[in-house]
């Protein structure tokens, strides 16, 4: 489904991704991780089309698009969560689910008729909210919602655009404990229905959803593979605690 | 709104028939405000070239009723042509204006509005035709068949007062829409918008197109209020008046463009009268309200009011 190959992208003397290849395959979560500054979150604003790499492809259902423009993207079913929350604040819940079903319910050349009474929107809005628990907050502004919250919103919008492929950056990240849990909780729901790239730093999170999982250092994929065989990996446990540690 | 559509009724009855021209002064630059708001309170997009429509509007009348006079065509003095070729003519304008500088951001958006502007307004003094620097004066004003005579001050102000109306439930209708919210979307986070699914570029771009139409049926009221043209109406300035007009009443909200027109005018003519260096005590003021005024005044009247429940 989504196929990574010899991607490159340096920002001055720094080379955040170094080569880089792998393979999504479809209907799974596929985990992505690695310590800080591995390139997590440069891979991800390449995939959803922020930045654009200095060489190498993506291909996504057998479509070439390393240079594809932002929207595009959204509209071949590509969606994706930040993570520094990137909700409209000022919008209740549910303004902002409506928007992003919006963004998929043919052209917005339409200058009359109120769009927060119209009910296309406002029905296919709500059943996002319900899928990540936030109905009961729907009427809320976004900005009086908790942190938690905010990222279920993030999960709604996207999947409100209705993505073959959900890329998600670090979506427990700044959560407590029982907020971490009960996203998990919403994305096992979600395992099956669609492909999902998961960025995380939670190793708890991304183990316990992933079925695969490619571990970046420096930007380069040192392996890919189950989560039973990543965690005995001898590379990986170099990685992220470091040599002396192990030895000890 | 009730009170200013009594005004030349008062103003005939005291007497005072400048009281009918000031205040229709006033309705054609609300229209002017309210397309700008559009693109400026709504969308973020903060162009400093906004006068050009109102300068396109204000040609269009001049050159025809001059053709019609002095040529004898007489089909160039109808107000429906005029308003149309105004359409037209903003629309391209803006159409071009917006396409090559809607693909910029922040100074670099208002210094290319701004530098259109000036090409405009150097167009329009270069030509000697049509008066060049020193403008073109109007013998006539629209026609509009027998239905509706201009020649009138108070035929003129309730023609303004019913666009005013027209165009502020149009623009009501407008940022409630779906085209609305996407363009008040892409204002407050337009990346989001890109990455949700939006094609933000064209919507700006038609956004622009009708805040430049509307400017350019203001224009061609303008004419027909002063009687007069001449490139000022498009100078830099104007199209700084049009921006302090929109953030002194209020930017994005319905009526603060409105607002704003009445008082910056009724502070011109006011300030104006006290000393000729007006400029030295509204500058303060307009400072006063950018730090103090969150929202200018319609946001002062608001917090007013919520003051004044509280107490209740």
């Amino acid at each position: 489904m989504l196929i990574v190959d010899s991607l490159v992208k340096s920002f001055g003397g720094l080379l955040a991704i170094d080569n880089l290849s792998f393979q999504v395959k479809e209907g799974i979560i596929h985990g992505v991780i690695g310590p800080n500054g591995a390139g997590k979150t440069t891979l991800i604003n390449q995939l959803s089309g922020e930045i654009k790499p200095d060489s190498g492809t993506i291909l996504f259902d057998e479509i070439n698009i390393t240079c594809m423009n932002v929207h595009l993207r959204s509209a071949i079913g590509l969606a994706r969560s930040f993570q520094i929350t990137n909700i409209f604040l000022d919008l209740t819940a549910h303004d902002n689910v409506a928007l992003a079903v919006q963004a998929h319910a043919g052209h917005s050349f339409k200058f009359w008729k109120d769009a927060r009474k119209d009910h296309k929107l406002r029905i296919h809005a709500l059943e996002y909210l319900k899928q990540v628990g936030l109905e009961k907050r729907a009427d809320f502004l976004a900005g009086q919602l908790s942190h938690g919250e905010h990222r279920q919103l993030e999960i709604a919008m996207a999947l409100a655009t209705r993505p073959k492929l959900l890329l998600l950056d670090e979506p427990t990240a700044g959560m407590g404990p029982k907020e971490s849990s009960a996203m998990v909780e919403i994305l096992k729901k979600l395992k099956g229905k669609l492909t999902i790239l998961l960025i995380e730093h939670d190793m708890d999170v991304v183990f316990s959803l992933a079925d695969k999982i490619t571990v970046l250092v420096n930007g380069r994929n040192i392996i890919t593979d189950k989560p039973e065989a990543i965690r005995n990996n001898h590379e990986v446990k170099v990685a992220y605690l470091g040599e002396e540690n192990i030895d000890a | 709104m009730l009170g200013l559509a009594a005004v030349p009724l008062i103003a005939d009855v005291i007497d005072e028939p400048f009281y009918t021209v000031m205040f229709s002064r006033m309705l054609i630059l609300s229209i002017g405000a309210i397309s700008l708001n559009l693109i400026l309170g709504f969308g973020g997009m903060v162009s400093f070239g906004h006068a050009v429509y109102m300068g396109i509007g204000s040609y269009v009348v001049g050159i025809g009723t001059f053709h019609a006079i002095e040529d004898g065509i007489s089909w160039m003095g109808n107000g429906l042509i005029h308003l149309t070729i105004a359409v037209v003519f903003s629309a391209l304008t803006a159409l071009f204006i917006g396409s090559i500088s809607l693909r910029t951001r922040g100074v670099y958006f208002i210094m290319i509005t701004l530098a259109f502007a000036q090409m405009f307004y150097f167009i329009a003094v270069g030509n000697d035709n049509y008066g060049g620097d020193d403008g073109l004066s109007l013998y006539t004003r629209s026609k509009f068949y027998n239905i509706l005579d201009l020649s009138n001050d108070n035929s003129l102000y309730y023609l303004n007062f019913t666009l005013l109306i027209v165009f502020l439930y149009f623009s009501h209708r407008l940022i409630n829409s779906r085209f609305g919210i996407l363009i008040r979307g892409a204002k407050s986070n337009e990346k989001r918008m890109e990455n949700i699914g939006f094609p933000v570029y064209r919507y700006r771009l038609v956004a622009f197109v009708i805040a430049g139409v509307i400017c350019g049926i203001a224009g061609v009221l303008s004419a027909n209020q002063t009687d007069f043209v001449s490139p000022a109406v498009m100078h830099w300035t104007r199209s700084g008046d049009l921006i302090i007009m929109v953030v002194l009443g209020g930017m994005g909200t319905l009526f603060g463009p409105v607002i704003g027109a009445v008082a910056f005018l009724f502070l011109e003519e006011f300030l104006s009268g006290i000393t000729e260096f007006w400029q030295i005590i509204f500058g303060p003021m307009l400072v006063l309200i950018a730090i103090f005024g969150n929202g200018g005044i319609d946001g002062i009247l608001v917090r007013l009011d919520k003051w004044w429940q509280i107490k209740k």
